[in-house]
């Protein structure tokens, strides 16, 4: 509301009861119209949403989409929001639907269709790792792939279990926060995440040490 | 106190330890254990590899154009959110909305519109000039004035002996209703039988046009004279 205000009269808040009331406060100036509130939120929320519907999705197109659906959705529907959970966990909860959303939409509409993105070689949209300046081409070159291997074995896990993967390994979440955001018990979310693990384990395995397709039999020459 | 584990619990744990999250005596069961097995000490090299992996994925660079399309959505939500707070500016947004509609409707029209007067005004220019008016005037019939009793057409008959004046009275049909001798001497004067027949065929085979008032035919009177004229020679 509007007229909501936080006093600090207590100096010796912990650093997560300021997160939370930084976020008591972003929330009211959002549910007040203010400009700068608006900004505040994408400037905070656009990398982290863009990023976890990538990793939901391995599309830079439906990501962007979901990122844009995700925040209309924030807008139009902050002035209902009861403060139940916390902004993050909203947030994420609201992007997380969305990209499953968008995976069903996109399963049933898209199969079969061939996408040019593979060929696409715009620098803007390619994504940029952050590099250490300390970085040798070796090391990088060895990092990245690494990186892509990954990136790989991690979009080839079932969705289920790479939702939860993500907001617990990458988004770095607790077990309660992602059974907010799933709406699902902690029970579920620590299953799905042991299963995610192995999943991914098991996909690193297969692309680390492929069935040779090609033999070499020592012998003697004669 | 140090829990005694075995390998599969240890391996089930190690994404936790890997984290920190173990409780103090579960982890020093892990701890434990995995100084004295290899093959869990390999696997947690793995787990934290794949932890620190997952960690330090590259962030994906925004779409250049997101952050502004993000802006223009909250820009748009904002003032949207604002006009649906003050009910005068709701009812702006819904006159603004109105003639906008009523706008797209029109303006379609307008143009063809324009067109076809335009060219309808070029016809007619074109075509008067070759048109001829030949108007055919009649005597226009006065409709707000009264008019008298005039004749159309006398009686070939004629009144034999002395001179008669009468006053005729013409029904709105045109036909005579009634007659009196008018004129000098008529107030003493009487006509003979033979001479009221002949006034009589003389009234009947004239005929007249009625009065008429304001367009609509009445009664009206005129006076008729009949004389003779001597011719010698």
């Amino acid at each position: 509301m509007a007229g909501n205000y936080y006093l600090n009269l207590n100096s010796n808040l912990t650093p997560e009861q300021e997160a939370v009331l930084e976020d008591q406060r972003l929330i009211s100036s959002l549910q007040a119209g203010e400009e700068s509130a608006y900004e505040k939120l994408i400037e905070r929320f656009q990398a982290p949403v863009y990023n976890l519907a990538y990793r939901l999705l391995n599309d830079q197109a439906d990501a962007s989409d979901v990122a844009q659906e995700v925040f209309l959705k924030i807008f139009r529907n902050v002035g209902s929001f009861r403060r139940e959970s916390s902004l993050r966990t909203w947030v994420y909860r609201i992007a997380v639907n969305e990209s499953h959303n968008r995976r069903r939409w996109l399963f049933r509409h898209r199969r079969g269709e061939m996408g040019i993105d593979e060929t696409f070689e715009d620098s803007d949209c390619r994504e940029k790792p952050l590099m250490d300046a300390g970085e040798t081409p070796f090391d990088f070159t060895v990092n990245r792939e690494a990186q892509v291997l990954l990136e790989e074995a991690l979009a080839g896990i079932n969705p289920v279990f790479r939702t939860a993967l993500v907001l617990r390994e990458i988004e770095d979440m607790s077990y309660e926060e992602i059974a907010e955001i799933l709406e699902v018990s902690i029970g579920t979310v620590k299953s799905r995440i042991v299963r995610g693990r192995e999943a991914l384990r098991r996909n690193l395995a297969t692309r680390l040490d492929p069935a040779p397709s090609l033999q070499l039999v020592p012998g003697t020459a004669k | 106190m140090i829990e005694d584990l075995n390998c599969n619990s240890v391996r089930s744990s190690l994404w936790d330890y890997a984290a920190g999250t173990l409780r103090d005596g579960e982890r020093a069961g892990v701890t434990d254990h995995l100084q004295t097995c290899r093959d869990c000490d390999l696997r947690r090299a793995e787990v934290r590899s794949l932890r620190s992996g997952l960690a330090h994925l590259p962030e994906k660079a925004l779409p250049s154009l997101l952050s502004t399309r993000l802006r223009v959505i909250a820009s748009r939500e904002r003032s949207r959110m604002l006009l649906r707070r003050d009910l005068s500016a709701r009812l702006a947004e819904l006159r603004r909305n109105a003639k906008l509609v009523f706008d797209n409707l029109l303006r379609p029209f307008a143009v063809p519109a324009m067109g076809g007067i335009l060219a309808s005004f070029f016809c007619i220019v074109m075509i008067v000039d070759t048109l001829h008016f030949h108007p055919e005037w009649q005597p226009d019939i006065p409709v707000s004035l009264f008019t008298g009793v005039t004749i159309d057409g006398l009686s070939p008959f004629s009144v034999n002996g002395p001179d008669v004046t009468l006053q005729l009275t013409v029904g709105p049909n045109g036909t005579v209703s009634d007659f009196e001798l008018s004129g000098e001497g008529s107030a003493t004067r009487t006509a003979s039988p033979e001479e009221m027949k002949e006034i009589g065929n003389m009234v009947i085979f004239s005929t007249f046009t009625p009065a008429t008032a304001f367009g609509q035919p009445v009664s009206g009177k005129i006076v008729v004279g009949s004389r003779h004229i001597n011719i010698r020679g």
